[in-house]
C-alpha cells in the first residue's frame, strides 16, 4: 500500500469518526426553571425535574402538579434527580435523549425538609417547539404560608448563596 | 389437630368455575382504583380498593398492592391509623417491599411505622407443607401474625395423574392434617395450598393450579429418553437455529433503531427570573 493510499484511508477513516461523533451528539436544548423572584430561588434548596406522558390529555397540568406536591409524581418517561437549585442554574443538570412527542414537563423546587416551595408544568415537544422549554414556577401553599407578604428579605444574594454557600 | 375431609368433586368442580369467573372483574376494580389514585382521588381509591378485596378472587401480589393504595389513601386522608394495619397487611404479604421515597413525610410515616411493628417481632406469614406418609396426609403448618388468613384451601393428586384434584377445605389452623386419597400408593403427590382472607382472597399460596408444588421419593424413570439418543441431535440444531434467529434479530433491531431515529435532544438546565 502506497504512502498516498494510506493518507487517503486515513483521512476516510478520520472523517467516518467525526461524521458519526456529530451525530451521536445530538442538539442541546435550554430547559430554563423560571423563578418568580431571586429571593424564592434562594428560598429553595433542590429542584427536580419530570417528563410524564400525557397521551391526548394536554389539560393534565394541575393533577400532576397535586402529584408533585405530594410526592406521589412519578416521571414515567424521565426524571431528574432531586438536585440543587444552584446546579441547575450551573447548567449542571441534564436530560439526556429526551423522546418525541408532546410531553409534560413538571417541575418543583423544595426546602431542605423536602417540603415543596415552588412548582410549575408545561406540555412541550422540544423537537417541534423553539427556544428554550421554559417551566414556570409559582409559588405553593407551603411557601406562602412559611413566607407570608411582608417576611424579611433573604439575607443572601443568589451569587452568594451558589458561589459562597450563604444560607 | 383437626383433620380436613375432601368435598365432593361437582362442588369442587362448582367452585373452580366460581374461580375463574371473577378475577377479571377484581382485576378491573383495581384497573379502577390504581386510575383513581393517579388522579389524586382518595375517597375513590378507598372505594374501588375496598370493592376489589370484596371480590374476593384477588391473588397475594394484587392484595398487597390493594392494601398499599389504601395504607397512601387513609393516610392522605389523615386517618394515620388505618393507614398503618393497611401498610401491616402489605408487609405480612411482601415483607420487602418499600414504598416511593419521593412520597411527602405524612404519607410515609405510618409505613415507617408498620415496618418498625414487622421489625420487633420474629414471626411472618408464611405457609408450610410436609408429606406425613405414616399418616396418609399433607400437614399444613401456618404462621399468621395479624390475623388475616380466614380458611385454608389444599388441593392433591398423585403426581403427574391426568385427573382434577382431589379438594380440601377448612377454616384456618395453625396446624392441619389434610388427608390425600392417592397415598399410599403413589411416590410423589402434587399439591396446591391457597390460604385465604375471609373475602376468598389469596393470602398466601404454595403452588399453583397451573404449576403444582409437588414432594415425596424419587423413582428412577427408565425408557424416557430414546434409545442411543436419537433425540439429542434435532434438538441441538433447534437451538443453533434460535440462536442464530436471535442474533439475526438483534442485528437488524439494531440497524433499523441507528437507521430510523432521529437526532435525540438532550436538555439542559438554567435558571431564570420572571
Amino acid at each position: 500500500m502506497s504512502r498516498n493510499t494510506r493518507h487517503l484511508l486515513g483521512r476516510i477513516f478520520g472523517a467516518a469518526c467525526a461524521l458519526l461523533l456529530v451525530a451521536g451528539c445530538g442538539e442541546t436544548v435550554p430547559l430554563a426553571l423560571a423563578f418568580p423572584s431571586s429571593e424564592a430561588f434562594v428560598r429553595s434548596a433542590n429542584a427536580r425535574v419530570y417528563v410524564v406522558d400525557v397521551g391526548d390529555d394536554l389539560g393534565v397540568c394541575p393533577t400532576l402538579l397535586m402529584r408533585a406536591e405530594l410526592g406521589t409524581l412519578v416521571g414515567d418517561v424521565a426524571q431528574t434527580d432531586l438536585r440543587p437549585v444552584c446546579d441547575f442554574r450551573a447548567g449542571a443538570v441534564q436530560l439526556p435523549d429526551v423522546p418525541q412527542g408532546v410531553h409534560a414537563y413538571v417541575a418543583i423546587a423544595t426546602n431542605e425538609a423536602g417540603q415543596v416551595l415552588l412548582s410549575g408544568c408545561r406540555i412541550a415537544d422540544p423537537y417541534v417547539d423553539d427556544g428554550p422549554l421554559e417551566i414556570t414556577l409559582s409559588t405553593t401553599e407551603r411557601y406562602r404560608s412559611t413566607f407570608p407578604a411582608g417576611s424579611a428579605s433573604p439575607m443572601c444574594s443568589v451569587e452568594d448563596k451558589c458561589v459562597r454557600s450563604c444560607r | 389437630m383437626r383433620a380436613f375431609r375432601p368435598l365432593p368433586r361437582s362442588w369442587a368442580l362448582a367452585l373452580a368455575l366460581l374461580a375463574l369467573s371473577s378475577p377479571a372483574g377484581a382485576q378491573d376494580l383495581l384497573g379502577q382504583a390504581e386510575e383513581a389514585y393517579m388522579n389524586v382521588d382518595f375517597e375513590r381509591t378507598l372505594e374501588l380498593c375496598g370493592r376489589a378485596m370484596a371480590s374476593g378472587s384477588l391473588s397475594p401480589e394484587r392484595l398487597a398492592r390493594v392494601y398499599e393504595l389504601m395504607g397512601i389513601a387513609h393516610a392522605a386522608n389523615g386517618d394515620e391509623d388505618a393507614s398503618r394495619e393497611a401498610y401491616k397487611k402489605m408487609l405480612a404479604l411482601r415483607p420487602d417491599a418499600q414504598v416511593d421515597t419521593n412520597l411527602a413525610p405524612r404519607l410515609r410515616s405510618p409505613f415507617m411505622e408498620a415496618r418498625g411493628y414487622w421489625a420487633t417481632r420474629s414471626d411472618r406469614l408464611s405457609l408450610e407443607a410436609v408429606l406425613v406418609r405414616a399418616e396418609r396426609g399433607l400437614r399444613v403448618t401456618l404462621s399468621d401474625p395479624l390475623g388475616m388468613v380466614a380458611s385454608l384451601v389444599v388441593l392433591t393428586r398423585g403426581a403427574g395423574e391426568l385427573r382434577p384434584y382431589d379438594e380440601h377445605r377448612g377454616p384456618a389452623q395453625l396446624t392441619s392434617l389434610v388427608e390425600v386419597a392417592a397415598l399410599p400408593e403413589a411416590d410423589r403427590i402434587e399439591y396446591v395450598i391457597e390460604a385465604l382472607d375471609a373475602a376468598g382472597n389469596r393470602v398466601a399460596q404454595l403452588g399453583t393450579r397451573d404449576t403444582p408444588n409437588s414432594v415425596g421419593r424419587d423413582t428412577p424413570r427408565g425408557g424416557e429418553r430414546g434409545v442411543g439418543g436419537g433425540e439429542e441431535r434435532p434438538r441441538r440444531w433447534w437451538i443453533a437455529g434460535v440462536v442464530a434467529a436471535i442474533v439475526v434479530g438483534a442485528a437488524l433491531g439494531v440497524g433499523l433503531y441507528y437507521g430510523l431515529r432521529t437526532e435525540p435532544v438532550t436538555l439542559q438546565s438554567q435558571v431564570v427570573f420572571r
